[in-house]
């Protein structure tokens, strides 16, 4: 910029912050305002208020999901000790639209005709969506506690697999039975599960056909999540 | 300037400072989709926006100490920390492009609203403000705050005088703050 550019001019140095913040001061410029950044809280004010003024550029922004892989090497450079995804349910639930998406996934398939997505006295339900967000299943809780279980496209369970329900309470899996492949199923979890199912975290992961051999999950999760009452349904909380 | 001291950001960035793992893993769930789009808008290109990922929540597990709630959004402060490492990717790349190719096709991605993965959904006041802008202010605005450019620099990739494309920065600059904080 030409030798005008007048720092002590308050209009031309709160315009100069502005310029810094955005990165468009060649580099004699920048060491000028950073020697009067370094001596001026006003101005360092000046530069916090830019920062946020131009955080609109990122905000504009379609948040896009990073593949998971990156959490992976970030916790392994970090010396973080990677733990079970059921510990982090709660973490990763936050920031997740597995609510809305669920939401919608269920009103799609109530318009098709070839699935009845709830039974007649079905009070609540967890739709399982994979990471395409493809419902595998559809789980529905009855007012008496059992859960039925419609498979819609379990399309990350192989042969010789099996898709297992698990409940997760103080971050502790405890199975609620297999899903099945195709068609319909019924669980039936004891008194002191059903207590627990409709505000604890409810978790799918792919297992060895016949279910996990030692009563924990071995596999890779297929999705997490929560039952969802049903509106007008006597379930409470 | 957190929105409330109870911005899980800003307690997580605190256990971060004090060595919590989990802490870290919040942040990272909280954040990284905002600062992941942030980072291949810079750099345009998936595999290196996941490295400069990975090197913004390491410099986070390092620097997590030196985050100010009373000067600083956390969100400000994170995308702040990624635009830097995504500028730096870019500066290193640069004197490989010899023809600046990359620079006119991303001028050219410019017009498409789509190639910018622009919010469509939620057109708030704050998006106006970005509106309201006149094409040509928003174009050098959005260039050098996303591909680090100095005024020299963004009159020489958009052809035109150093002093006009000053004074477009600088209006732009005038209006988004006006905006911003008067509303007009």
């Amino acid at each position: 910029m030409s030798d005008d550019w007048d720092l002590s001019d308050p209009d031309e140095r709160h315009l100069a912050a502005g310029e810094y913040v955005l990165g468009t001061l060649d580099a004699q410029q920048k060491a000028r305002f950073e020697a009067l950044l370094a001596v001026s809280h006003d101005l360092q004010n000046d530069v916090a208020r830019w920062r946020e003024h131009l955080q609109l550029f990122n905000d504009q922004l379609d948040p896009r999901l990073p593949p998971a892989e990156v959490w992976r090497r970030i916790a392994s450079a970090t010396g973080i000790a990677p733990r079970p995804w059921w510990q982090s349910l709660g973490i990763w639930r936050t920031a997740s639209g597995t609510f809305a998406a669920a939401a919608l996934a269920l009103g799609l398939l109530w318009s098709q005709s070839d699935i009845t997505p709830l039974p007649d006295d079905g009070q609540a339900v967890y739709v399982v969506l994979d990471e395409q967000r493809t419902p595998g299943w559809i789980i529905s809780a009855t007012d008496s506690g059992e859960l039925y279980v419609q498979a819609v496209q379990p399309t990350q369970v192989g042969a010789q697999q099996t898709g297992e329900l698990w409940l997760i309470a103080d971050e502790t899996p405890i199975s609620l039975g297999l899903l099945p492949s195709e068609g319909r199923h019924t669980l039936a979890p004891s008194e002191e599960l059903r207590e627990l199912l409709m505000t604890a975290d409810l978790a799918v992961s792919v297992e060895p056909e016949g279910g996990a051999p030692e009563g924990q999950p071995t596999g890779p999760i297929i999705d997490s999540g929560r039952m969802t009452p049903v509106r007008g349904g006597t379930f409470t909380f | 300037m957190s929105d409330s001291p109870q911005d899980p950001l800003v307690t997580s960035l605190a256990a971060c400072a004090q060595g919590d793992g989990q802490a870290l893993e919040r942040v990272y769930r909280l954040a990284s989709p905002h600062l992941y789009a942030q980072l291949l808008r810079i750099v345009r290109n998936e595999s290196a926006a996941q490295d400069c990922l990975q090197q913004v929540f390491i410099r986070v597990w390092q620097s997590a100490g030196q985050y100010d709630a009373s000067r600083a959004k956390p969100m400000t402060w994170l995308s702040t920390l990624t635009r830097n490492i995504g500028i730096d990717w870019l500066r290193r790349q640069r004197p490989q492009e010899a023809d600046g190719q990359a620079l006119i096709d991303e001028l050219a991605g410019l017009d498409d609203p789509a190639a910018d993965g622009q919010r469509d959904q939620e057109s708030s006041q704050l998006h106006e403000c970005l509106e309201i802008l006149p094409a040509k202010q928003r174009q050098v605005l959005e260039l050098a705050f996303f591909h680090g450019l100095t005024h020299s620099e963004l009159a020489g990739a958009i052809t035109q005088p150093l002093g006009t494309v000053k004074s477009w920065v600088r209006r732009g600059l005038e209006r988004l703050k006006s905006c911003l904080t008067t509303g007009i």
